[in-house]
C-alpha cells in the first residue's frame, strides 16, 4: 500500500462561496428610474453600476463580500467614445452612400455587407473588452481581478466559429462555446494567481442534440406556422403596392406566438445551457480548488420566467403611468375620442418610451436574482494560499464597456 | 484617565487587508478625533484615516449591517466591519460614505449639464431655429432626387405607375402651369399611383405621389390643382426632407439617452410622432399653393372644395371641435391616408375661403380632364 496521502499545504485556506441577498432593491429601482428620466436617461450609467454595486457585494468569499470599483462615468465616456468614433461615422457613411447612390445599388449592398462583417467582429471584440472591464473592477480584499490577453484572439475566434454556425446547422456550438469559455477563463486572473479551465466539448453534445432537435421541431412547428399565415396577407399587400404594416390584433398574435415559442425553445434549450454551465464549472479551477455546479432546467426556466413577468410588471406599470398622464386633459374618454386632443396625442406617443423605460425598471431586482440562483448553486471545494496572492502589477484598463454598451451584450 | 470601559465599548472588532495581497488581519476599530483609528494588534502604529477622506465603492445604505471602508491615500486597503452601530456612527462623521452622500457628489454636476441641454432646446424653440429644416436645405439636388425617388418607387413600383400618353401631357400641362415660378422646376415629377389608397404625398426632392383614387374622387381639375399645388408647397419648403432628417436626429438622439440599448422599440415612438406634419407645416404649404394657384390663374376654390368635402365626411354633424380626421377612413386606410397626413380641415379651409378671389380659368380643358381620368388605363410594364 503506497498510500500517498496528500499533505495540506501550508498556509492553505479552504474557500467557499455564498450569496447574502442585497436589500432595497426595490427602492433602488425606483430611484434610478426617477433619475434617469430627470437626466434624460443618461443616468442610465450610473444607474448600472450602482446595481453592480450591490450585486458584487452579494457575493461573498470565505464570508467576505467582492467590491465593484467601476464608475458610472468610465461606462458613459466609453458609450460617448464608441458612438462617437465608432457608430456616428458609420452612421454618416451608410447615410451618404445610400443617399448618393441609391438605397438598392451594388456599392450600398456591398458596403452593408462590409459593414455587417466588421460588426460581427468588434461584437466578439466587445465581449471580451466588457469582461475585461468587469474583472478590473473587481475586488477581493483589496485584490484585483484582471483578464489577460490579446482581445484580437477571442474577437477572430468569435467571429469565424460564429460564420460556420449556418454551415455545420450549428453542430459547432458546443466547441464554440467550449473554445471562446476557455480563451476567457485561462486569461482570467485573480492577482496574480491564473484561473485554469480544461473542459472538452465532447460531454456537451448529448445535451446538444436533445436542444437543436427540440428546437427545429418548436421553429417549424410554431413560427412556421405564423410565418405562414401572415406571408398570404404581406404578400397580397405588396401586390396592391402597400406597405404592410399590422395592425393592433396582428401585433398582439405575433407576440403571442413569439411568447409561447420563446418558452418552448427555452424548455428545450435549458437542460443544455445547465449542462454547459455545470459542466464548465466543473473543469475550472484556481490554486488547490476546484469550483462545481448544480444548476437545472427546471431552475433556470423559472429564473426566465419569474424575470420575464417581473420585466412585463415594469412595462406594464410604466406604460400605464405614461398614458395616465393625458387623463387631466382629456378626461375619461374612449381611446378614439383622446386621440382626437394634440396633448394626449404627444402623451400617447410616448408610450412606447414609456414601457421601453418600464423593461428595465426592474433591472437590478432581475439581475440580483440572476446573480443569486447562479452563485448559490455554484461552490468551490479546495485550498488557495490566500495570504500569499499579491495584486498584479499594472495594466489597468481606462475606459468602460462601451463597445458592449452599444452592443447591448451584457450579462450583468 | 479612568475611562478604559468606555473606550472598550467604543472599539469595534473589523477585518483589515492592506491592499498588497489577499492577506486579512483582524483589527479594532474606534471613531478618533482626527479620524477613523485601525489598530492591527500587531504592536505597530495604527493607522487613521482621516474622516473627509474616507471612501466606499459600495454605498453604505440606512441601517446597513456592515460597510468597506477605504481610504485613497493607500490604495486597495480596506476595512471590512459588520457593526450597525459603530456604521451609523461613522456616517454621520462622514457622510460622503453613505448612498444618497455618493449621489450627490456627481449627480449636481450632472444635472448642470442636462439644465444647460434644456436652456439650449428652450433657447432654439423661442428663436424658432429649426435644425432640421437648415441641414434640409443644405442637402445637394442629387441626394435629394435619390432619396425621392426610392420613396416613389416603394409606392408606384410593380406596375402601379399609371402612364397613359395623353393622361401625362394632361398631368404635364397642369404641372408646368403651376411650376411657372417656382426654382428647380424641372426637378419636380408628379406619379400617379394605381394603389387601393386615396392619397398624394410629397417625397424628397419634389417628388410627388397622387393617386388614382384621388383624382377618380376630385370633383374638378381644380381639385387637383388645388392638392398638388399644396404637395409642391411641401416640396418648396423641403418638409419631406426636413421630416427625414428629424426622425433621424431623433432615433439617435434617443439612441444616446436610452444607453444604445432601445433597438427597435424606439421607432415605434417616432413613427407615432412623425405620421402628421406639424400644423405649421401645413399652414406654409397652403400659403405656397395659395401663391402657386394665384400665379397659374387657376382658382382656389377647388382647394377649398376639397377640403369642405372631406371635412364634412368625417366630422360628426354639429362637432364645432372637429378638427382632426375620424377614425373612419375611406377605403383600406394606412398611415398616409391624405387626411391623417394632412390633418385640421377646419382650420385651414377658413384660410383658404378667406383668400380674396382673381380672374381665373380651369385648371385642365374637358378634354384633358377626361384623359387625366383615363391616365391608369395604360400602366407601366411590371418589373
Ligand atoms: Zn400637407
Amino acid at each position: 500500500m503506497d498510500a500517498e496521502v496528500e499533505p495540506r499545504p501550508t498556509g492553505q485556506t479552504n474557500l467557499s462561496v455564498s450569496w447574502q441577498h442585497p436589500p432595497g432593491l426595490i427602492g433602488l429601482s425606483f430611484t434610478n428610474l426617477a433619475l434617469r428620466v430627470v437626466t434624460l436617461g443618461i443616468y442610465h450609467f450610473w444607474a448600472k453600476t450602482e446595481v453592480r454595486q450591490r450585486i458584487w457585494s452579494a457575493i461573498r468569499i470565505n464570508d467576505e463580500p467582492l467590491t465593484y470599483t467601476g464608475r458610472g462615468k468610465e461606462l458613459f465616456f466609453g458609450f460617448l467614445i464608441v458612438m462617437s468614433c465608432i457608430f456616428l461615422p458609420v452612421m454618416l457613411l451608410v447615410a451618404a452612400v445610400a443617399f448618393t447612390f441609391g438605397p438598392q445599388h451594388p456599392i450600398t449592398n456591398s458596403i452593408s455587407i462590409l459593414l455587417y462583417i466588421v460588426f460581427g467582429f468588434l461584437f466578439g471584440l466587445a465581449i471580451y473588452r466588457a469582461q475585461r472591464y468587469r474583472l478590473a473592477r473587481t475586488r477581493w480584499r483589496g485584490i484585483r481581478g484582471s483578464l489577460v490577453g490579446d482581445p484580437m484572439v477571442y474577437a477572430w475566434t468569435f467571429f469565424w466559429t460564429a460564420i460556420l454556425i449556418p454551415f455545420t446547422l450549428g453542430w459547432i456550438m458546443p466547441w464554440r462555446s467550449t473554445k471562446l469559455q476557455s480563451i476567457i477563463s485561462n486569461n482570467t486572473r485573480f492577482g496574480d494567481r491564473p484561473v485554469k479551465f480544461d473542459a472538452r466539448s465532447g460531454p456537451l453534445y448529448g445535451p446538444f442534440a436533445v436542444a437543436w432537435v427540440g428546437g427545429i421541431a418548436t421553429y417549424l412547428g410554431f413560427f412556421g406556422l405564423v410565418a405562414m399565415l401572415f406571408m398570404a396577407k404581406v404578400q397580397a399587400q405588396r401586390n396592391l403596392g402597400i406597405p404592410f404594416i399590422p395592425s393592433a390584433r396582428e401585433v398582439g398574435i405575433i407576440f403571442a406566438a413569439f411568447l409561447i415559442a420563446g418558452v418552448i425553445f427555452a424548455l428545450v434549450t435549458s437542460w443544455y445551457r445547465a449542462r454547459t454551465i455545470n459542466h464548465f464549472a466543473h473543469h475550472t479551477h484556481f490554486e488547490n480548488a476546484k469550483f462545481s455546479a448544480g444548476l437545472s432546467a427546471v431552475g433556470l426556466i423559472w429564473l426566465g420566467i419569474t424575470n420575464f413577468l417581473i420585466m412585463l410588471t415594469g412595462a406594464l406599470l410604466l406604460g400605464a403611468l405614461v398614458a395616465s398622464m393625458a387623463v387631466p386633459f382629456v378626461g375619461l374618454s374612449s381611446f378614439a375620442e383622446a386621440i382626437q386632443n394634440p396633448i394626449a396625442r404627444l402623451i400617447f406617443s410616448l408610450v412606447p418610451l414609456g414601457i421601453l423605460f418600464g423593461m428595465t425598471l426592474f433591472a437590478p431586482i432581475i439581475q440580483a436574482r440572476s446573480s443569486s440562483y447562479l452563485v448559490r448553486h455554484l461552490s468551490i471545494d479546495g485550498t488557495a494560499p490566500i495570504d500569499d496572492i499579491v495584486q498584479a502589477a499594472g495594466n489597468d484598463v481606462q475606459y468602460g464597456e462601451g463597445l458592449a454598451e452599444a452592443f447591448d451584450v451584457d450579462a450583468i | 484617565m479612568s475611562m478604559p470601559s468606555e473606550q472598550a465599548a467604543k472599539l469595534v472588532h473589523a477585518r483589515f487587508s492592506d491592499g498588497q495581497s489577499a492577506r486579512s488581519w483582524s483589527c479594532q476599530l474606534l471613531l478618533g478625533s482626527g479620524g477613523l483609528e485601525i489598530d492591527r494588534g500587531d504592536g505597530s502604529d495604527a493607522l487613521i484615516w482621516p474622516y473627509s477622506a474616507l471612501a466606499t465603492h459600495t454605498a453604505v445604505s440606512r441601517g446597513a449591517g456592515e460597510a468597506i471602508i477605504e481610504w485613497h491615500e493607500m490604495p486597495g486597503a480596506q476595512v471590512h466591519v459588520r457593526d450597525a452601530a459603530f456604521i451609523e456612527r461613522l456616517v454621520r462623521i462622514a457622510p460622503q460614505l453613505s448612498a444618497g452622500g455618493m449621489r450627490r457628489r456627481w449627480l449636481m454636476p450632472l444635472l448642470a449639464v442636462m439644465g444647460i441641454i434644456l436652456g439650449a432646446i428652450a433657447l432654439a424653440w423661442h428663436l424658432d431655429i429649426k435644425p432640421a429644416r437648415a441641414i434640409a436645405g443644405l442637402l445637394p439636388d442629387s441626394m435629394r432626387l435619390t432619396l425621392g425617388r426610392s420613396v416613389v418607387s416603394q409606392f408606384a413600383s410593380k406596375g402601379r405607375a399609371c402612364i397613359a400618353p395623353d393622361g401625362q401631357r394632361a398631368l404635364d400641362a397642369l404641372k408646368t402651369r403651376l411650376l411657372r415660378d417656382v426654382p428647380d422646376a424641372d426637378l419636380y415629377t408628379i406619379t400617379v399611383a394605381d394603389i387601393p389608397i386615396n392619397n398624394a404625398f410629397a417625397a424628397p426632392g419634389g417628388q410627388m405621389v397622387i393617386t388614382k383614387r384621388l383624382i377618380q374622387s376630385a370633383k374638378t381639375p381644380d381639385e387637383v390643382a388645388g392638392i398638388l399645388a399644396h404637395e409642391i408647397g411641401h416640396g418648396i419648403e423641403r418638409h419631406p426632407e426636413a421630416g427625414l432628417i428629424r426622425v433621424m436626429g431623433l432615433s439617435f438622439i434617443i439612441e444616446l439617452i436610452s444607453g444604445g440599448s432601445t433597438g427597435g422599440l424606439s421607432s415605434l415612438g417616432l413613427i407615432f410622432l412623425q405620421t402628421s406634419y406639424v400644423r405649421q407645416d401645413e399652414a406654409s404649404a397652403d400659403q405656397q399653393a395659395l401663391r402657386l394657384l394665384r400665379q397659374a390663374k387657376i382658382s382656389q376654390n377647388g382647394f377649398a372644395d376639397f377640403f369642405a368635402r372631406h371635412a364634412k365626411k368625417r366630422c360628426k354633424p354639429g362637432d364645432t371641435k372637429c378638427t382632426a380626421p375620424d377614425k373612419q377612413k375611406n377605403g383600406g386606410g394606412t398611415a398616409f391616408d391624405l387626411l391623417r397626413t394632412h390633418p385640421y380641415p377646419k382650420d385651414r379651409l377658413k384660410v383658404i375661403r378667406g383668400t380674396a378671389s382673381y380672374t381665373s380659368t380651369p385648371a385642365l380643358t374637358t378634354e384633358q380632364w377626361r384623359e387625366l381620368r383615363k391616365i391608369c388605363n395604360k400602366k407601366q410594364a411590371r418589373t
